[in-house]
């Protein structure tokens, strides 16, 4: 059977009777024991659950993941584009994360990392590393808009820094009008950002590709890797490997 | 010299997902006359219109003057020769047979009885004008794709055709194999021959090419004289093309060593081969054609017999008699020549996918279909291979095919990836797609042989490259520490 599959199945079941044995696991998916422990481990990973001699039990806490994140529609398409991210960045760089859902995946999967330093204008994101004590998180400070920092504030803040890395993740693409968001205060920063930036990345979902948002930051020239999913547009990988971009469409397929 | 040779005039074709429309063209007698477009432009369809392989649904094409009548095309075959990218070669017949296949010499005329003397003694005339790098005693089945194109070419040649099209006959060939060839069609060319020809190199265009053409969805953009526009201008019209190396490299931590191989000897072609390839690592090979890069793959996936050397397999030795083995050992090869050693044109895309790896699915003697279709449906969809309502693969564009051929591999749980020549002649949107399948496997640990011509793919995703030339390896050095030119130098200082 196929282990994404099982891995529903598995998880399904566990939601029901909060417990699960391996022997009743196996015997219910008809594959071995050896199979279920490592489907097992891997839920384990993701936090999901808790092995126990024999089974696992689901970790209770799990529900409560953010309100947002159970209408989130692209949770998988996001952990896709962190995973590829998670691979952008060595241990040791200085990084900046901007306001953005796909964004705080990336934090989360950047948690794992050790002494990154990281700025960040969103609260969220400086959240996903509070329980990484390897590594250091500066906020920026400014007025408060939902989970992030804007503002006169926040700009005279980013002239303090330069780092190597920016993420930044942008609300719409397309050819004409090049890279959007939805706010003029978002706009500025990221204009602001750009400029301390060594390596640019463009955090972006495929379905968010050839749409349109209201404030401008600039033409996507400014990018050296578009970190996006597989449905990505064909004519959008053409057109940005055309402009010596780095196109990742984050396939993650491979069972390993 | 001013009456076009062959002349087309609003030629329009209209397919389920694609069309031609209002294509007007025309060829001058000893004209090279390049098309240049994305793939998906329209340009082969093109060309299968004017070789009469796809009649049009209206428009008129003339040669020399003359209306060609669609039902009557098949007269003009002899005049029209369509090269394409994949050679076309009949392996069980001998260089000369192929060479001559459409214009063999008779000892007897009535009989068709073939007269071998005068057959091989006007090859080895044309092989030496040519200077072409194989012999006539060489066994076609052993030679490269490359070699297989001057074969193509020699048919061209020595054709009574007036227009020869080329559908990207460089593809994968090296700068040197690559003036050999640019030598011939001047050849062609001196002949009063017209010629069509594809490519994507821009620099082809302006070493061969008198006039150019850019296609863009089914519409001819432009015709210009190639003397008259630059570079940017091309670019510009094509929306840009082979620009620098873009590639979506990952870093990634390489684990332990996956495969290890010493020694490895064939006949006399390769010769003391080691290396070693880590988990999660690319390692890059490159070479000239005919410098044994594809029998190198054929033989560590076991297709050659007789190969001599050590293989360990995560530390554990292995004897790879033969491709099962390979398989089981978790090995996949994806073969440079797609149409004849990687797919099964009789099949459909999902029974492609799903060949090899039958076994995940199968329950005591049964394959459960269901769940087998559903994760070849996965595949599908997460590979982003776009999936249309035709029954063969060969129905498929090439970088589908291609995509298919991988999503074969990976469905199977391969551990070991040797791809020779993976993104060959497809276009940018396809070899997007392969390189992040790759990343894909390097992060979950697979190991990577990449095989490859384009030395700035090479240099743009692998980790490590080596050098093969003169039966060997002459050098095995990560990317970072070598540049284009040094690897140039490496691969042709043969003895």
């Amino acid at each position: 059977m196929f282990a994404i599959e099982r891995i529903r199945i598995i998880k399904n079941h566990l939601m029901k009777e909060n417990k699960v044995s391996v022997a009743r696991l196996s015997e219910l998916l008809n594959v071995t024991e050896v199979t279920i422990r490592r489907d097992l481990e891997k839920l384990e990973q993701k936090g999901f659950l808790q092995r126990t001699h024999g089974g696992a039990i689901l970790i209770d806490h799990y529900e409560e993941e953010p309100a947002e994140e159970l209408f989130d529609r692209y949770t998988t398409q996001r952990q896709e584009i962190a995973d590829t991210a998670f691979h952008l960045v060595s241990d040791n760089d200085m990084i900046m994360i901007t306001e953005g859902m796909t964004n705080v995946y990336i934090a989360k999967k950047l948690a794992t990392k050790r002494n990154l330093t990281v700025l960040t204008n969103d609260l969220r994101v400086a959240l996903e590393f509070s329980d990484s004590p390897n590594n250091n998180v500066i906020l920026l400070g400014g007025d408060l808009h939902e989970h992030a920092v804007y503002g006169q504030l926040a700009i005279n803040n980013m002239q303090f820094f330069s780092f190597k890395h920016l993420f930044l993740e942008v609300d719409a693409v397309n050819k004409h009008s090049g890279m959007m968001v939805s706010s003029i205060s978002k706009a500025s920063l990221i204009q602001k950002a750009v400029q301390a930036a060594e390596i640019i990345s463009v955090v972006c979902l495929a379905e968010c590709i050839g749409s349109n948002s209201l404030f401008r930051i600039g033409s996507i020239d400014i990018a050296d890797k578009f970190l996006t999913n597989s449905s990505l547009d064909n004519t959008y990988k053409d057109y940005l490997f055309d402009m010596n971009i780095q196109v990742y469409t984050s396939v993650d397929v491979y069972e390993q | 010299m001013n009456t076009p040779l062959l002349q087309l005039e609003n030629i329009r074709l209209e397919l389920e997902n694609f069309s031609l429309l209002d294509v007007s063209l025309d060829l001058l007698p000893g004209e090279v006359h390049v098309i240049m477009g994305e793939n998906r432009s329209g340009k082969s369809l093109l060309m299968q219109v004017i070789s009469g392989i796809v009649p049009p649904d209206s428009g008129k094409i003339s040669l020399n003057g003359l209306e060609i009548k669609s039902k009557a095309h098949k007269a003009s075959y002899g005049d029209i020769l369509y090269i394409r990218q994949d050679a076309d070669i009949m392996p069980n017949l001998t260089i000369a047979e192929n060479m001559f296949f459409n214009n063999l010499p008779y000892k007897n005329n009535l009989m068709k009885q073939i007269d071998y003397d005068r057959l091989n003694y006007t090859c080895q005339l044309l092989i030496n004008e040519l200077k072409l790098p194989f012999s006539i005693h060489d066994k076609v089945s052993s030679l490269g794709l490359a070699q297989r194109q001057f074969i193509e070419f020699c048919r061209a040649y020595i054709s009574n055709a007036r227009v020869i099209i080329l559908d990207e006959p460089f593809a994968s060939l090296t700068i040197y194999e690559r003036q050999l060839l640019h030598s011939v069609v001047r050849k062609i060319q001196a002949k009063g021959t017209g010629i069509f020809y594809i490519t994507h190199r821009l620099e082809d265009v302006f070493l061969l090419g008198n006039r150019i053409s850019i296609i863009r969805r089914g519409r001819v953009l432009a015709t210009k004289a190639v003397a008259d526009c630059t570079e940017e201008e091309i670019i510009k019209l094509m929306s840009g093309q082979y620009l620098k190396d873009r590639y979506p490299k990952i870093d990634k931590q390489i684990g332990k060593i996956i495969l290890s191989i010493k020694n490895l000897c064939f006949e006399d072609k390769l010769e003391n081969i080691s290396f070693d390839l880590h988990k999660g690592e690319i390692l890059g090979i490159t070479g000239l054609a005919g410098s044994g890069r594809s029998l190198l793959t054929s033989c560590l996936f076991g297709a050659t017999r007789n190969v001599k050397g050590t293989f360990q397999i995560n530390g554990v030795p292995v004897k790879i008699h033969d491709p099962y083995t390979a398989i089981a050992n978790g090995i996949a090869l994806i073969p440079e020549n797609r149409i004849t050693d990687s797919i099964f044109g009789y099949m459909n895309i999902q029974d492609n996918v799903s060949v090899s790896a039958l076994k995940r699915f199968a329950n005591s003697l049964m394959i459960n279909s269901s769940i087998m279709m559903d994760a070849v449906r996965n595949y599908i969809d997460k590979l982003n291979i776009s999936l249309h309502q035709e029954n063969s693969i060969l129905n498929y564009s090439g970088g589908d095919q291609q995509k298919a051929v991988f999503a074969k591999w990976m469905l199977s749980r391969a551990k070991i990836f040797i791809l020779d020549e993976p993104t060959r002649g497809l276009d940018i949107a396809s070899k997007i797609d392969i390189y992040n399948y790759i990343n894909d496997l390097i992060k979950k640990d697979v190991g990577i042989l990449f095989i490859s011509s384009d030395i700035e793919e090479i240099l743009g995703i692998c980790d490590r490259v080596a050098v093969l030339s003169d039966r060997t390896f002459v050098c095995d050095v990560p990317t970072k520490n070598i540049t284009a030119e040094k690897i140039l130098e490496l691969a042709t200082k043969e003895a």
